[in-house]
């Protein structure tokens, strides 16, 4: 009987040889240009992939970056952000505040219209804020921007029929009451929760457990451009809106391809398929080496600050300040910054990330100093790191940053005596055993809702504040961001938080590592992007020639 | 026959109950609250009761495993998604006719491939063909897809532009066939080779049997004893590896939907996982575990029509 069996040796040396010839045929035509790549650039079309299925169209439910990012092209609200990182009057022509600081009295911009031709009036901002605080309609996020006006917490609770706090006045006024004076609020207006939306088209929806939802087939916002189509799990397009009040965009149409593989988006960039993408940190040594490629590179600083965080209510040796700053001082941001983040990131002196109202570039935080934390455990009586019980560095799963700079971390406190072991978690289980305070150690990233010091240091690390992770307490500190918060004038505000930060900063309850930097690639003839710290700005100015 | 029918359908129930038992349960211990996915983790508690109790979430998991199966069966329902609300064979009925197109797409090529490669290797057994062939069938099983997909999109679309980066979206009308000539490769790479190797090996084994040497003996002349007589032989086990290998087709393009952005319930399955959006997950976990119950149960009822002796044993084993 003839032998069946294939796997000789000859074989696999042919196998061999053809996959060596494969894969060096393959490596040398990746290196040649591309003869016909199948694209390039299409005048009056800007093309970007969305890197998730939008998760809603609903401008009241949505919580996510790539949504928002779609989202804020079609809807707009009374406010907005410039990319000097100011709010600015978009549907709203002015705002008058009064003089307790509580009442925002917002005059409309005349003009402005919904893409399906109906003027705007007040009613239909009262409208959008009040149907996002509905209980019926459950949104997430709405009370984490809409909770400072008067009646909110009743409202959504389900505990009062109307929203006290919204007044429309006449069609072109609508006033605006918060429970006390709050310089950020208009921050909070910025956000989809508060976008104008036309009831007539929203009742056209679904209704579900009570509540009209929005879908594609119901979608009519105030922005520059219309959505066009949707396509779920394949492309979202938007159309320019001719009528928008500000003139129509330069840009005709936008198209964003439904891509969640990176590589894949890639290389539809590299294909011409597509203006922008992500610049994966993988490539990025080898772009910028790559002459045709690193002309193309963009960095955008964003508003998000990655740091350690010591939670004093599960690691008992935090409840010490000394044992907190050895921490500081034990890691080496820098090697961070160069190891694992290839120098594109800025280190983080302080809290704040750079460009926010109020980052101070001339502070210096705690530095690294192995010597000063070998001390300073020496002096809360852990010398050498003896005595101190084990102690868990936990982050989120599938973050390469993420994981490498914990990896680094844990070696530089392991020098000055404090083991560390590393703990990857998945982000829900992460999310609420942080919220739960049941984690010794974290290394994470907290991103701004808004750009304001408020969002950062009163809302991170004041005591009580739901969004306190590490169960810092601290009176004097409290105090500070307190009287910060209700400080009208401007100049003082700024102040009241530079000193609320140095004090917290030295306290450490959290080490602030390095500030977020997105990369991309953007193709040359993509120009006038506009960009905050927000992210890119709607394409207004956009255009593709 | 119809004996051996009804038990492949009576063993093909208990095995659906099972795995939808499994996938049931793998979600309800998953540490993530369905209601913390649906509204968030800061949403108020008197919204996070109300919505825990219109989901029906308050209830035991076992009533609520009863009903989900009650739903299944009698109106086809598996719930709805908690990130759009959307029904979830909404999701089946866009995503599956994509699978599908692709999944027979790389069966035909896997065939037309591997068949001819197979019986090729037999004939020049032995031979450098035979050598070359068979290295290709190892290089085809051993390249996984997430490797011969970059590779070949690297090479020939984005550099030499001869094909789309991305595949075909019956949604979106992309329905040109360069769109499917990468994806369908690839998937089909690895079934291919199979059916190369299975082939070889099936024919080497019937070339030797006594009934060819009698064929050739008789006059037969070489093509008629390959393909009428050797071939035909051969086809039996090579179809009932075609039958798996769609089944494992259909349920294992995850990789090649997402790198090729086609939107199919391999894409749509990462999406969910991603968002832990377990409705979805269940009802996609559940549609490609019944795919696969049924596209086995096809071909074990096929095989005992072309084989007597797969009925009998089976009556023996039982």
């Amino acid at each position: 009987m003839p032998n069946p069996v294939f796997l000789t040796r000859k074989s696999v040396l042919s196998a061999s040889v053809i996959s060596l010839i494969a894969l060096s045929s393959g490596v040398m035509l990746s290196g040649c240009p591309g003869r016909n790549a199948g694209g390039g650039k299409v005048p009056g079309v800007l093309r970007y992939a969305l890197t998730a299925e939008p998760t809603t169209l609903d401008p009241a439910l949505v919580t996510d970056g790539p949504t928002i990012d779609l989202l804020h092209n079609i809807y707009e609200g009374l406010v907005g952000w410039n990319d000097s990182n100011e709010v600015v009057p978009l549907g709203a022509e002015k705002w008058d505040v009064s003089p307790d600081g509580k009442t925002y009295t917002f005059t409309l911009r005349s003009g402005v219209k919904f893409q399906n031709g109906k003027p705007i009036v007040a009613g239909d901002y009262a409208y959008a804020i009040s149907r996002s605080l509905d209980p019926k309609l459950a949104s997430p996020v709405a009370m984490n921007y809409l909770d400072d006006i008067v009646g909110a917490k009743e409202y959504a609770a389900g505990k009062a029929t109307a929203l006290a706090g919204v007044k429309v006045i006449d069609d072109t006024h609508i006033a605006i009451t918060i429970t006390a004076p709050r310089s950020y609020f208009l921050g909070k207006l910025t956000f989809p929760t508060a976008y104008a939306l036309d009831k007539t088209e929203v009742e056209k929806g679904e209704k579900i457990e009570g509540a009209f939802t929005i879908t594609a087939t119901n979608v009519v916002g105030s922005g520059p451009y219309k959505l066009g189509s949707y396509v779920r799990q394949g492309k979202v397009t938007l159309d320019a809106n001719a009528d928008y009040w500000a003139g129509a965009p330069k840009l005709k149409k936008i198209e964003r391809p439904i891509i969640l593989d990176a590589k894949t988006a890639r290389n539809r960039y590299d294909a011409g398929q597509l203006d922008i993408v992500t610049l994966e940190k993988g490539d990025y040594e080898r772009d910028k080496a790559d002459a045709k490629v690193s002309g193309e590179i963009q960095t955008f600083g964003r508003a998000a600050t990655f740091y350690l965080g010591l939670n004093q209510t599960h690691y008992a040796p935090f409840k010490d300040k000394r044992v907190r700053q050895a921490v500081a001082h034990a890691v080496d941001k820098d090697a961070i910054i160069k190891t694992v983040l290839l120098g594109i990131n800025k280190r983080a002196e302080g809290v704040l990330p750079e460009g926010l109202p109020g980052y101070d570039a001339n502070f210096k935080g705690l530095p690294f100093d192995p010597a000063k934390a070998s001390a300073l455990l020496t002096a809360a009586g852990y010398p050498g790191g003896k005595g101190l019980p084990p102690l868990v560095l936990s982050f989120r799963e599938k973050q390469t940053d993420l994981a490498k700079a914990a990896e680094v971390m844990k070696e530089q406190l392991s020098k000055v005596g404090i083991p560390v072991t590393l703990r990857e978690m998945e982000w829900g289980t992460f999310l609420k055993a942080t919220d739960n305070k049941e984690i010794d150690l974290f290394h994470m990233r907290w991103s701004a809702d808004y750009l304001d010091p408020q969002n950062f240091l009163s809302l991170l690390l004041t005591s009580g504040s739901p969004e306190n992770r590490t169960g810092y307490t601290n009176k004097e500190y409290d105090a500070m961001c307190a009287a910060a918060d209700s400080e009208r004038d401007a100049t003082k505000r700024m102040a009241l938080y530079a000193k609320a930060e140095r004090f917290v900063v030295d306290d450490a309850p959290w080490v602030p590592i390095y500030f977020q930097k997105d990369l991309e690639l953007v193709k040359p003839w993509v120009k006038g992007i506009k960009d905050s710290l927000m992210g890119h700005l709607p394409h207004k100015t956009t255009s593709v020639e | 026959m119809l004996r051996y029918v009804l038990t492949r359908l009576g063993l093909a129930v208990p095995t659906l109950l099972a795995i939808s038992f499994l996938v049931f349960f793998a979600a309800y211990l998953s540490p993530a609250d369905p209601v913390d996915i649906i509204l968030g983790q800061r949403a108020a508690p008197e919204a996070k009761a109300r919505v825990r109790h219109e989901w029906g979430l308050d209830r035991p998991p076992l009533e609520r495993y009863g009903k989900y199966v009650v739903a299944v069966v009698t109106k086809g329902d598996f719930g709805r998604s908690y990130q759009t609300k959307e029904p979830v064979t909404e999701f089946i009925a866009r995503g599956f006719p994509n699978t599908a197109i692709l999944a027979v797409s790389a069966l035909g090529l896997a065939l037309l491939t591997g068949i001819p490669l197979g019986v090729v290797a037999a004939i020049k057994h032995n031979s450098w063909i035979d050598r070359f062939a068979m290295a290709f069938a190892l290089l085809g099983v051993a390249t996984p897809s997430f490797v011969l997909a970059p590779v070949l999109t690297l090479v020939l679309a984005v550099r030499m532009g001869w094909l789309p980066v991305g595949g075909f979206s019956l949604q979106e009308g992309i329905v040109d066939p360069a769109t499917f000539i990468l994806p369908t490769v690839v998937l089909a790479a690895r079934s291919s080779a199979l059916i190369a190797r299975l082939t070889r090996s099936a024919m080497l084994d019937v070339l030797s049997q006594d009934f060819i040497r009698t064929a050739r003996a008789k006059g037969v002349r070489p093509l008629g004893v390959l393909f009428k007589h050797a071939l035909r032989n051969a086809l039996s086990p090579i179809l009932t590896v075609a039958g798996t290998t769609f089944g494992y087709l259909l349920s294992g393009s995850f990789v090649v939907e997402t790198f090729f952005t086609i939107p199919g319930i391999g894409n749509q399955s990462i999406t969910a996982i991603t968002a832990r959006d377990y409705p979805v997950i269940q009802g996609l976990a559940l549609l490609l575990a019944g795919i696969f119950v049924g596209v086995n149960l096809i071909v074990d009822i096929l095989q005992g029509f072309v084989d007597p002796r797969a009925r009998v044993s089976d009556q023996k084993a039982i």
